[in-house]
């Protein structure tokens, strides 16, 4: 039995004591002013990376999450006789919740993912120590470009699953089910907001992109230089995102709405 | 200016509960080729990193080129590295691009040289340990001992004070060995690099170093200039210089229980 | 000008998602631009504004005319007071109109509805300006007190449910 506390008691330190790491990792990557001139080429790589990739996915997962919604949403707003909103039903759920939290989610598979993976296999072949042994502090010259990236790409592609799950919807409700297109948009344009919901859609992608990023980064640059631990850190990194996700909006939702 | 390059006095270090080193002091003499030698296991590659400031010793002071690495900040620590170059065990060329850009890395990071002059060095740098043919080569694509020498010259980029080679001779064929060798005798000789090797190597490291430490037991075992050493009457020295199996080494590492108990 | 795929492909990126910025301002949330010089201010107090939100359209004979901009308490008699945007175009809106919360459905939005008055200079009747207040208003129907009237109505004798339906219109 004390065993078993005190093992507890080494868990939760252990926990903090990683918490305290990722803090001072992103501390040290951020701090200090940046080289524009040279890291705005890897900058440019590492959005290409995180954002022009992940536009596939974003754009079709948008697309059918839309549609989907289109043709629920529809089904259920005709027995009320009130088809006439299902522009704001689909817009609000797509801007309020499912843009933000399905974009961060599967920016957590798709980049999150491939982020530790390769951080830490940069970490397990001795090129992260080489590299501070040649006076280059490896946490502004990969660590950091790449949490930019990270943080500019998520709003942006955030925007666009929204812009696509909203005319997928459209496309359901207007083209296939009949809906009229002006009542389709004006139910949108008068109930959603800029500011507080297309405002508050944003600041939730910037806050999951933050949360994200940081969360595959840190796994990457503290996992076991070993096979095993670059599998483990990236299995860790998908799950913590998506937890860390979904506490979050929970948490944004309640703030902001 | 100092003689020593690096001083290390009283250094302890242990790692998860394991000593590595128990008060320990070497000094490493400028322009010189220093080995330290010791068998497997003797944590010699921490003895690298903790001169290179990846590791922090739990004790004792380590000053290079008059800097004390142990407590300075980090951004002086990375002002200091610049100075210093390590070849690792692996090579750790970075896979990602070819070994043209990987010497020319250093200087990008580090001298706002323009793109023609960054060139001329790289290729120089290349020359130097017999690559130039394999510049737009990836790091993949080479074999082991092409791998160490394309690492060797990108270390070398920066024009380091010193450089530390850990375990330069490891699963080497006889003729890349060689030609290792020559090249860091090379190194020493014509650029006055002042060089520390960590390796188990005896026979190759003592053509060619001025200074010998023998580690063992997380302590020095003994030290001298190569002919001491060679020379020396130590049992213990004696063995592991001439790799003989009987002597006071014990072929074992050290278990709790005894052999007879354990069956 | 030199320049790699990567990096027109991340400008490309980089548009799209700016695009997507613009179209969702103004396609889904109906973004009006300038609208300073477009639209003139008109106000109107009301008993009771039911469940009319900002933005919520202002129609004359379901023609969308302008926006509900602005909803405040009048601290001094405590009355809703809704300002609403009018484009500018419709600038002729005598000062007999009448402004109504209207529901369109029976669970849907609550919009205004505006009956424009007659308009007659021998009478007083001038054109509503930037910053005039609608004289004639009526609240939005309370769809509790709708009932409450007619359980009212059906289940008692005449005489106290006229007194007592008032007396809720009133509230």
């Amino acid at each position: 039995m004390l065993n078993f506390i005190g093992s507890l008691g080494n868990y939760a330190i252990g926990k903090i004591a990683s918490l305290g790491r990722a803090t001072i990792m992103l501390y040290h990557a951020l701090i200090g002013k940046p080289n524009f001139k040279k890291h705005f080429g890897l900058l440019v790589a590492q959005i290409y990376f995180i954002g022009v990739l992940s536009i596939i996915i974003i754009i079709v997962s948008g697309l059918f999450i839309g549609m989907v919604l289109g043709l629920q949403g529809f089904n259920i707003l005709k027995d009320f006789m009130a088809t006439g909103s299902l522009g704001q039903l689909v817009s609000l759920a797509i801007i309020r919740e499912l843009g933000p939290v399905v974009t961060a989610l599967l920016y957590a598979g798709r980049a999150g993912s491939a982020l530790t993976a390769e951080i830490g296999q940069l970490k397990a072949s001795e090129q992260l120590s080489s590299m501070e042994m040649m006076g280059v502090d490896p946490l502004r010259r990969i660590i950091s470009p790449r949490f930019w990236a990270g943080v500019i790409s998520m709003p942006l592609l955030s925007m666009m699953f929204c812009l696509v799950g909203i005319y997928g919807g459209k496309l359901v409700g207007v083209d296939w089910l009949g809906l009229d297109e002006g009542v389709y948009f004006s139910g949108m344009q008068s109930s959603v907001l800029l500011v507080d919901d297309i405002g508050a859609m944003v600041v939730k992608a910037f806050v999951f992109a933050i949360a994200c990023t940081w969360i595959a980064l840190f796994n990457g640059y503290d996992c076991k230089p070993t096979s095993s631990g670059i599998s483990k850190a990236t299995t860790a990194t998908v799950v913590q995102s998506s937890l860390a996700v979904l506490g979050l909006d929970f948490v944004l939702t309640a703030l902001m709405f | 200016m100092q003689q020593n390059i690096v001083e290390i006095k009283n250094l302890s270090f242990s790692y998860s509960g394991n000593v590595i080193y128990d008060d320990i002091s070497l000094n490493i003499k400028r322009g010189q080729i220093t080995a330290i030698l010791g068998p497997s296991g003797t944590g010699k590659t921490t003895l690298l990193r903790l001169i290179g400031g990846q590791l922090k010793p739990t004790q004792g002071s380590i000053i290079f080129d008059g800097d004390e690495i142990n407590g300075i900040s980090r951004q002086k620590l990375y002002e200091v590295r610049k100075k210093m170059s390590m070849l690792f065990q692996s090579g750790a060329l970075f896979t990602d691009i070819n070994v043209f850009e990987n010497v020319a890395f250093p200087l990008r990071e580090h001298t706002k040289l323009p793109d023609i002059l960054i060139r001329d060095l790289v290729l120089m740098k290349l020359e130097a340990v017999g690559l130039r043919a394999a510049a737009y080569k990836y790091p993949q694509e080479l074999s082991g001992g092409m791998a160490r020498r394309a690492a060797l010259a990108r270390a070398i980029a920066l024009d380091p004070l010193m450089i530390m080679y850990d375990e330069p001779f490891v699963g080497q064929d006889p003729i890349t060995m060689g030609v290792l060798v020559k090249l860091i005798k090379d190194l020493n000789t014509h650029l006055n690099i002042s060089s520390i090797i960590v390796t188990h190597d005896v026979a190759e490291v003592l053509e060619i170093a001025h200074y010998v430490y023998i580690l063992h037991n997380a302590k020095v075992l003994g030290h001298g200039t190569t002919q001491e050493i060679k020379n020396s009457n130590d049992p213990m020295i004696k063995q592991f210089i001439n790799g003989l199996y009987d002597g006071p080494f014990a072929f074992n590492l050290k278990s709790q229980t005894s052999y007879i108990k354990e069956l | 000008m030199r320049f790699s795929k990567v990096e027109l492909l991340v400008g490309i990126f980089m548009l799209l998602g700016l695009l997507a910025s613009v179209i969702m301002a103004l396609q889904v949330a109906g973004l009006v631009l300038n609208k300073q010089s477009d639209t003139y201010t008109l106000s109107a107090k009301f008993d009771n504004i039911g469940q009319l939100k900002l933005r919520a359209p202002v129609r004359i004979g379901g023609v969308l005319i302008g926006r509900v901009e602005n909803i405040y308490l009048d601290t001094k008699d405590y009355v809703p007071i809704v300002q609403m945007a009018i484009n500018s175009q419709y600038n002729n809106l005598s000062s007999e109109s009448k402004a109504s919360i209207l529901t369109s459905g029976i669970i849907g939005e609550q919009y205004i509805s505006v009956t424009p008055g007659f308009y007659d200079e021998e009478l007083g009747s001038t054109y509503l300006k930037d910053g005039d207040y609608f004289t004639d208003t009526s609240s939005a129907v309370i769809l509790e007190d709708l009932i409450a009237k007619f359980l009212y109505n059906s289940s008692s004798d005449n005489k106290d449910t006229t007194d007592n339906t008032q007396n809720t219109t009133a509230n």
